[in-house]
């Protein structure tokens, strides 16, 4: 039932997105045709879009985890640059470092842990709200970013906005497809495993449920649940962290200045539309992916369109999911009158 | 001295889209509408007021139309929220993501540029921030007046009241007084921010250049300014 819903939400915002383009004058079969080549039409185009679905698995997983624990949090984004940041610090002071790969994927994990402790302690002791405090969170973690890359550890050799490169310990296999696709979707896939396996099978995972559905109840049963809270926020960090290993230790090996196209707030829907569930987390990040990669294809391929249409149906999938309930009843209503006058 | 008399009148500048945001996010939190959805707003209009001007070459176009923008990215976001009971956070969200997509498709199709307009001429320009300064001023007054001393204002303000302890657990209260209340929030929030956004664009231009993008965030630092407001005020005893 859940999933028909959900595919009926996706679809209607297709349904959507395709009228938009017929609008700006682009035929929609040929649209839906170059999306779908585009995405999984090849060899390397299934590469690119893992590789793209990867970072989206991370963010996704991350909001996920603050959701069972009834917290929002919309900054994966800046918590994904601290990870980032961490990782490249770690990876230009020490470069020559022992089993790298797993020093720089710890120190991801606690840059982003941190970042996201941040609000889980104001929320908890402070009663702030999370929503702003993440979102205020986010725009200082650009800028402290943003600094740290331009004035501390700019590669001299480039023009670009770029860190100089890391160690060369710290890359993680890749796993080709023609394509930049790395091991870190394993990772990814790892941890997807992990959160279920934490929040469904053990006794602290069901405290933090409890934390987020009933948080009288929680308290009255002596359940801690200011810790929970920021465990929760520092878990949910870490995860966005992760992408920072894909993105340097995977593809790029040095910090790009603004690398994510907003993976932290695309993370959102992708928990939303795989129900905070982490294997739902994972069939929607390859969706999203998906439509990334293929809209990168319609830039190139199409006129009358840009690649901000996967931005439009990734919205639009979003609004419907977030409403199907209403829509649900409205088609429902509909179809039951058709079928009393058939 | 001059200098001094130069900073703070950038700082009043500065501070105007700031000011209309920051009302804009005041009325909806007042109807109990966490409203993430503001940059949206400020995008559609700063966007529909600098592509009719720069189409249309009339003040009194490129101004409704930013107003027509705004309003209607605030009846789609009501929609979601009110009329389709979405979550509020998730469906602003989801709104900024849609309009910060849509306006590069919109800008390749009428321009042939993604992501901008062409340059206003000087004449399309405003080259005085005064008036707004003074309509900004004055709004303030009328915002006062519409909560305390109008049917509509004080249902919002109820509304609002009886939404905010009824977050965690179930819908309670006023039911379709709420709804209409905050519908009528809503669409007068999105009036007020027309005027940031027209201001953004059409001042601006002459300092910045034709990036859309000048508005970058700004609309969160009033969300986060008027929460705060509006929390402060409902610790208050009484």
């Amino acid at each position: 039932m859940k999933l028909t819903m959900t595919a009926f939400s996706v679809g209607l915002g297709l349904l959507v997105c395709l009228t938009i383009a017929t609008v700006m004058g682009q035929n929609p079969i040929e649209l839906l045709e170059i999306l779908f080549r585009g995405s999984l039409g090849s060899l390397s185009a299934i590469g690119y879009t893992l590789f793209y679905a990867t970072p989206l698995i991370f963010t996704g997983l991350s909001v996920a985890v603050a959701f069972h624990c009834g917290l929002f949090n919309i900054g994966a984004e800046g918590q994904l640059y601290m990870g980032a940041l961490a990782l490249t610090c770690v990876g230009i002071l020490v470069p020559q470092c022992r089993l790298a790969p797993l020093v720089g994927i710890l120190a991801a994990m606690a840059g982003g842990a941190l970042w996201g402790a941040i609000a889980g302690v104001l929320k908890a002791y402070r009663g702030s709200h999370e929503v702003i405090v993440t979102i205020m969170l986010n725009f200082i973690s650009y800028a402290v970013v943003g600094f740290a890359i331009l004035h501390v550890f700019k590669n001299p050799a480039s023009q670009n906005p770029e860190s100089a490169p890391l160690g060369d310990g710290f890359s993680i296999p890749g796993i080709t497809f023609l394509s930049p696709l790395n091991s870190s979707f394993l990772i990814a896939l790892l941890a997807a495993f992990g959160v279920w396996f934490l929040l469904f099978r053990t006794s602290w995972g069901f405290e933090m449920r409890l934390t987020g559905s009933k948080p009288e109840t929680a308290l009255r049963t002596g359940i801690s649940v200011k810790r929970r809270m920021i465990e929760a926020m520092a878990l949910s960090g870490a995860l966005a962290g992760l992408v920072a290993v894909n993105e340097i230790m995977g593809f790029s090996h040095k910090f790009r200045d603004q690398f994510s196209i907003g993976y932290g707030f695309i993370g959102i829907a992708v928990a939303l539309l795989g129900r905070t569930r982490p294997l739902g987390v994972v069939l929607a990040a390859i969706l999203f992916g998906a439509l990334q990669k293929g809209s990168l294809e319609l830039e190139l391929e199409t006129e009358k369109v840009t690649r901000d249409l996967a931005s439009i149906m990734q919205a639009l999938i979003i609004l419907f999911v977030a409403s199907e309930a209403f829509f649900h009843r409205r088609f429902h209503s509909i179809y039951e009158r058709w079928r009393r006058k058939a | 001295m001059i200098w001094i008399q130069e900073w703070l009148l950038s700082g009043l500048r500065l501070s105007l889209p700031l000011i209309f945001a920051a009302y804009g996010g005041m009325l909806s939190e007042r109807c109990g509408v966490a409203n993430i959805a503001l940059e949206a707003y400020l995008l559609a209009s700063s966007f529909a007021a600098a592509a009719t001007m720069a189409l249309s070459h009339s003040f009194v176009l490129g101004i409704s139309a930013g107003v027509l923008a705004s309003v209607a990215v605030g009846l789609v976001f009501a929609f979601f929220t009110l009329k389709a009971k979405a979550d509020q956070i998730i469906s602003g969200t989801a709104i900024n993501l849609l309009v910060m997509g849509l306006i590069p498709v919109l800008g390749k199709a009428l321009f042939d540029v993604s992501g901008q307009t062409p340059t206003l001429s000087l004449d399309d320009r405003f080259l005085s921030s005064g008036p707004f300064f003074i309509f900004a001023i004055l709004v303030v007054g009328f915002v006062v007046f519409y909560f305390q001393k109008t049917v509509l204002g004080l249902r919002a303000l109820a509304a609002g009241e009886s939404q905010r302890p009824s977050q965690p657990g179930g819908q309670c209260g006023l039911g379709a007084l709420e709804v209409h209340s905050s519908w009528s929030g809503h669409c007068l929030f999105g009036w007020n921010l027309f005027v940031d956004g027209w201001w953004q664009r059409i001042h601006q231009k002459y300092e910045r250049g034709p990036r859309i993008y000048c508005v970058g965030g700004a609309d969160f630092w009033p969300m986060a300014a008027s929460s705060y407001v509006v929390w402060m005020s409902s610790l208050r005893p009484g």
